[in-house]
This record gives C-alpha cells, sequence and structure tokens, in this order.
C-alpha cells in the first residue's frame, strides 16, 4: 500500500496531498499530488518589473516638463498599474499552469491569464514511460527540470515544465503508478 | 491644415492616447478575471478566492483609471 505524507515544497511547486479539488474529480478519486514550475522561475519577471518602476520614476522627471502636474500623477500611477499588472499576469499563470496526479489519472492545466486555458488527462493505466531532463546552470543548481510523461498510441503526451526536485516528482509518480496504474 | 495641426498637439495625442490605452487595459482586466474565474472552476484550490478578488479589484481600477482619464487629461 502505497504511503504518502502531506508535504509542500518549493513554494507550493511540489506538493504531496495538496487537498486540492479539479472540475469532474471522480468520488473515489483522490488527488495526490500537484506540479507547478520552480518558483525561480518567476525572478526575470520581478526583474522585470523593478527596472519598469525604475524607468517610470525616471521618465516622471522627464515629462514632467511637458505635462500638467495633475495628468504627471495620472501618468505615473497609470504606468504603475500597466507594471502591477504585468507582474500579476505571470503570478496568475504560474500558479494556475498547474499539473495534477491522481490514482487515476493525469490532469495538466495550462493556462495564460489572457488568451488560453488546456486542459489535458490522461488515465494512469496508458502512461508508457516517464522521463526527466534536467538542463542548464540554473536548473543544476535549484534542482529543477521538465518531467514528461509518455503515452500509448496517439494520445497527447503530458509536461510539466520547470518542475522543482523533477527526480522525486517521476519517483513519486512512479510509485504512483505502480500503486494504481493497473487498477483501471 | 489648422484643425489637423490643432488636432495633432502634443496634448491632444497624450489624451485621446491615454483614453484608448486606459479602455484597453479594461478590456485586459475583464478577460483576466474572467479567465481566473473559469480555471478556478477547473481547479479549485484554497487560493482561488484571493486570486478573484485581486483581480476583481484590478478591474474597478482600470475602470477608475479610465473615468478619471475623461476628468484629468
Amino acid at each position: 500500500m502505497l504511503q504518502l505524507q502531506e508535504s509542500h515544497s518549493a513554494f507550493h511547486g511540489i506538493c504531496v496531498k495538496p487537498g486540492i479539488q479539479f472540475e469532474n474529480q471522480g468520488d473515489d478519486e483522490e488527488v495526490l499530488m500537484s506540479l507547478r514550475a520552480h518558483p525561480v522561475t518567476l525572478v526575470p519577471t520581478f526583474f522585470n518589473t523593478i527596472v519598469l518602476l525604475f524607468i517610470i520614476f525616471i521618465s516622471g522627471f522627464i515629462f514632467g516638463q511637458f505635462l500638467k502636474p495633475l495628468q504627471l500623477i495620472y501618468t505615473l500611477i497609470f504606468f504603475y498599474f500597466v507594471t502591477f499588472i504585468y507582474l500579476w499576469f505571470q503570478i496568475v499563470n504560474w500558479y494556475f499552469n498547474i499539473g495534477i496526479i491522481t490514482n487515476k489519472q493525469v490532469v495538466d492545466v495550462d493556462f495564460s491569464a489572457l488568451s488560453y486555458r488546456d486542459v489535458t488527462r490522461t488515465e494512469l493505466s496508458h502512461i508508457e514511460d516517464i522521463t526527466v531532463k534536467v538542463s542548464g546552470f540554473l536548473s543544476s543548481i535549484f534542482d529543477f527540470g521538465n518531467v514528461f510523461i509518455q503515452t500509448a498510441g496517439t494520445e497527447t503526451n503530458t509536461e510539466f515544465l520547470n518542475v522543482p526536485h523533477p527526480a522525486r516528482a517521476a519517483h513519486i509518480i512512479q510509485d504512483i503508478l505502480k500503486e494504481y496504474g493497473n487498477t483501471q | 491644415m489648422e484643425i489637423l495641426s490643432n488636432f495633432f498637439t502634443f496634448q491632444k495625442i497624450f489624451q485621446i492616447g491615454g483614453i484608448v490605452f486606459s479602455f484597453l487595459f479594461i478590456v485586459l482586466t475583464l478577460q483576466m478575471y474572467s479567465n481566473v474565474t473559469e480555471v478556478g472552476k477547473i481547479v479549485r484550490t484554497k487560493r482561488n478566492g484571493g486570486f478573484r478578488t485581486i483581480s476583481f479589484v484590478l478591474v474597478i481600477i482600470s475602470i477608475v483609471l479610465f473615468v478619471l482619464g475623461f476628468v484629468i487629461l
């Protein structure tokens, strides 16, 4: 019997028994693991935000010569708001791009705050192989990488990109497969 | 020609640009709010409510900025 302890690590990047639910979840279906990208993948976004805030601050002095005081304040608030929206979009995209592994299936939710959402489901019994790929300097330092789940035939393969501790994630998925994979 | 030169002053371009962009941001934030609400139905987590609330506040702020754009610009 597979014993999984509840755990949340890497800012909820990899959670065992995360306590979440999803659409069309079966009555006897239990969410065993959830995967998100490593939070370090958000670092460029935070860096861009700081740079944008700095540029807006500096442009306030430049455009201040051409604008009335109220117009300048409005423009600055507007651009600070735009910068916050940019940051928020990236955080929302990170949070809702999630992979869910249950005792019956693997659900991959691809989400973009602006344009699309795509949900891919794969039954555990259709999974043939799990591959882990870690490449790059940052990936090695912070231990994040891609987990590819290959399925039989023409079904769509599932991929979880930049997940923290990919080897551990693949190991847990394999344990889940051993326990529940042939019971469909 | 005089009408055109009056129209294309820095102030006019600034006013029209400000109003157009602030309107676009209403559309953008509404789209985000709608997507966050929809994905919240697909994946139900403890923080969904927080994400939806902040997205809604951003929609309200963008509407306020649009209205203020008419008054200030």
